[in-house]
């Protein structure tokens, strides 16, 4: 019988702590692709964060550095500096990127470090068990914010992608979502765009991943498909928000 | 022969960086240490080092520990409100088993505190400084000689022992300038950086550095572990220096610039006839407790001068024999605080006998 | 042999400068050296104050409480610091600021150079720091003027070498004024 999909190279031949339905998995698969498709997981260093990516170096066949949380960007600053011909990629998620790590996000992102950061927003704290994140929704339910995000108290939620896209050292910014097929090939050539990017030398590349957390939002997985759809892609457009190349 | 120079403290561990073959420096402005920074900047490029001014000293930390992480000799510096923002680093490159120079050129505090001189921060620097239950090397230069040469030692003993190193001086050290012969980086046997990230090539382990242990006794383990790794640094690698304690009845006993105004107050005592000596911790961590237990067993007083209201008189008095008196002197930080040997030379005649 | 002395002014008057060059003399000399700086927290126009300690051994304590000279260039450093001298030891004035009844000196010899007046006279006010080291040197015999001249290589810059004949002339001048002072 011919196999027509198998795992990626890049990828351990483990099964995942992720819970079903959640996202991770088929981010982490589109990542590891990229990897394969430009022959350089022996030369990439990825940033493990805090929370539900932490565990980068369980799942992916490439030597991983753990960084203290919201710290990748300035720890795969170090690892780059140190190794410039190794391709270094931080992968994070909304509270660590967005919120306790925002002067490291946007500072590597303003010296333009060579480094790709994929940034997985779900709109909550999944390890920590379901509190508000920096990207939790306008009238949002979460266990520290129980009457919904209300943004008169909390603020409005981040938007990395078209934040990040202002500034000058930004060459590649942009968000996708892997909750149907089509999203997941648009997203697959996005991931691959931002590595090309650095194996390139072009500079500092960002992808926002939309992503569901079916525990910590109380919903079964295919529920927690149609709230990403319906409610998450409005308010946080998919899109190539900057790209050197075009300008 | 190497020629002396004349050279801030400051400068002179800028100086022994280079020379030690430090790949990345990353920091952040603060007084009194800036001119580390300045001077790296200027200098750090021409041996295709780099050298980035970071967003914050808790990026700079981080920036350090991937740096390390990739294999290379990585520093930072700072003082007091900076060194505290690095601790949450400190310990993560403590649980990850990593090496790297952090100098700590101390100012008062607490908080803002003032840019005069002040060794309150010995508690800070030798329990560790962050959460977790470690220690850090903590190595005290008394002299900007010693700011260079501990410099160097501190990128060695870290590499060797894979524990993050401090050099502890204070703005006294850091401002003042002394002549100093440069010298070359000592030859020294060091372990190949095996467990750095490198990329993983077929038919090699992957490496991973992380703090994370999850595992059954895992971090039981460690603790384990790194509990008889202190206690090799203590059996292995203390310094200090003794001045005329031989025949002391009363030996003073200061680190960093508090020892050198001690040292001359201690003349004049033996100018008036008195014996008194000076010992002088070089490495706060590990504290040379085997040193003050053997000068115990002759000399049955100890004068402890701190500018503090006294943090290192507590590992004095641990280390010394039961039945010596250990006596303290302190001048807390501040502006015009800073003892002269005179007033030392007074509390000694109080406190002699 | 351990020499030590306080400078102090206020910061413009080339405080620092005369301490850098008179410990590149020292160095030139082949004694060791610490030179330790305080000055206020502005970048202009605040207290500056350095001491100097210059050994053919240990230099020691870097902080002094009670110098063997003092070289002082404005009224505030005088009040301050004129009668911690040693018994015995030398106080260096700039006369041309310095009121020197305000503080009884006992057993200190007191050297009044208008240190002002004469670098104006030689054409530029900034050189009283220099007029003080060449009194200094000559005061106290414990640097050469040679090694003053040497030192100007070390402690301008570059692109001040050109005033390097200048400022020589100053230190000699002040030299001339302490010698035939220290006649009286």
């Amino acid at each position: 019988m011919k196999q027509v999909f198998g795992r990626s190279p890049s990828l351990k031949d483990v099964q995942t702590h992720f819970c079903p339905g959640c996202h991770h998995g088929a981010i982490h698969r589109l990542v590891a692709e990229a990897l394969d498709e430009f022959n350089i997981r022996d030369r990439t260093i990825g940033c493990a964060s805090v929370g539900c990516s932490v565990f980068l170096y369980g799942y992916f066949n490439v030597d991983v550095v753990e960084s203290p949380h919201g710290r990748a960007p300035a720890v795969a600053t170090g690892v780059k500096r140190a190794r410039p011909e190794s391709i270094v990629f931080t992968y994070q998620g909304d509270g660590d990127l967005a919120a306790i790590g925002t002067s490291e996000i946007i500072h590597a992102a303003n010296r333009g470090e060579h480094i790709t950061v994929i940034f997985v927003n779900n709109t909550t704290y999944g390890m920590t068990g379901g509190q508000m994140a920096p990207t939790t929704m306008p009238g949002q339910k979460t266990s520290t914010s129980p009457y919904g995000r209300d943004t008169r108290n909390d603020g409005a939620p981040f938007k990395m992608a078209e934040l990040l896209s202002n500034l000058d050292g930004v060459a590649f910014s942009a968000r996708v979502a892997v909750n149907s097929p089509k999203n997941v090939l648009n997203a697959k050539k996005l991931i691959k765009t931002a590595f090309r990017y650095q194996v390139e030398g072009k500079g500092f590349s960002f992808i926002e991943a939309l992503a569901t957390c079916p525990t910590n939002w109380g919903m079964q997985p295919l529920d927690a498909n149609e709230r990403l759809t319906h409610e998450m892609i409005p308010y946080f457009p998919l899109g190539v928000y900057k790209n050197s190349e075009n300008l | 022969m190497t020629l002396r120079q004349f050279v801030k403290g400051n400068e002179a561990v800028a100086m022994a960086a280079i020379e030690a073959g430090v790949r990345c420096y990353f920091g952040y402005p603060i007084t009194p240490q800036s001119d580390i920074p300045e001077y790296l900047s200027r200098e750090l490029h021409k041996t295709g080092a780099t050298f980035i001014q970071a967003e914050s000293e808790i990026g700079a930390i981080n920036m350090v520990l991937g740096a390390s992480a990739a294999g290379v000799r990585a520093m930072t510096s700072s003082s007091g409100p900076g060194i505290s923002l690095k601790q949450e680093g400190i310990s993560y490159m403590a649980g990850s088993e990593l090496p790297g120079v952090i100098v700590d050129i101390m100012r008062q505090g607490p908080g803002l505190g003032g840019i005069d001189a002040s060794q309150a921060d010995y508690w800070q620097a030798t329990r560790g400084g962050g959460h977790g239950g470690y220690r850090i090397i903590v190595l005290a230069p008394g002299s900007v000689q010693e700011m260079y040469d501990l410099t160097m030692l501190a990128f060695d003993l870290s590499d060797t022992y894979r524990i993050p190193a401090m050099v502890l001086g204070d703005s006294v050290l850091g401002q003042m300038k002394e002549s100093i012969t440069p010298n070359p980086r000592p030859v020294c046997d060091l372990p190949a950086k095996d467990w750095a990230v490198r990329g993983w090539k077929e038919g090699t382990a992957q490496n991973v550095v992380k703090s994370l242990k999850l595992g059954d006794g895992e971090m039981e383990k460690f603790h384990w572990e790194m509990h008889d790794r202190y206690n090799l640094l203590a059996d292995k690698e203390c310094l200090w220096e003794e001045y005329r304690t031989d025949d002391a009845t009363l030996i003073v006993t200061a680190f960093g610039s508090t020892a050198r105004i001690s040292r001359t107050a201690v003349e004049m005592a033996r100018e008036a006839g008195m014996k008194v000596g000076l010992m002088r911790p070089i490495t706060l961590f590990p504290f040379p407790k085997k040193a003050y237990a053997d000068l115990s067993t002759k000399c049955k007083l100890f004068l402890v001068i701190e500018l503090s209201t006294g943090q290192m008189v507590d590992d004095v008095r641990l280390s010394v024999q039961r039945d010596a008196d250990v006596e303290f002197y302190g001048r807390p930080p501040g502006a015009g605080s800073l003892p002269t040997p005179e007033e030392l030379f007074e509390r000694i005649r109080k406190v002699y006998r | 042999m351990r020499n030590d002395l306080f400078i102090a002014g206020y910061g413009g008057q080339g405080v620092l400068l005369a301490g850098n060059l008179l410990s590149y003399a020292a160095i030139h000399e082949g004694l060791n050296v610490s030179f330790f700086p305080s000055y206020g927290v502005e970048k202009r126009g605040g207290a500056a104050m350095c001491t100097l300690v210059f050994s053919d051994g240990d230099t020691g304590s870097p902080v002094v409480g009670h110098p063997s000279v003092s070289i002082l260039l404005n009224q505030l450093s005088f009040d301050k610091y004129a009668a911690k001298v040693k018994p015995g030891g030398i106080c260096i004035v700039n006369s041309t600021l310095v009121e020197t009844g305000t503080v009884a000196l006992d057993n200190v010899r007191l050297i009044s150079i208008p240190m002002n007046s004469i670098a104006n006279e030689l054409g530029d006010p900034r050189m009283v720091n220099m007029v003080a080291c060449g009194a200094y040197a000559a005061a106290t015999g414990a640097l050469k003027m040679g090694s003053l001249y040497e030192a100007l290589k070390k402690s301008l810059p570059e692109r001040n070498h050109k005033f390097i004949p200048a400022n020589v002339k100053a230190i000699d001048t002040g030299a001339e004024m302490a010698t035939s002072a220290m006649k009286f």
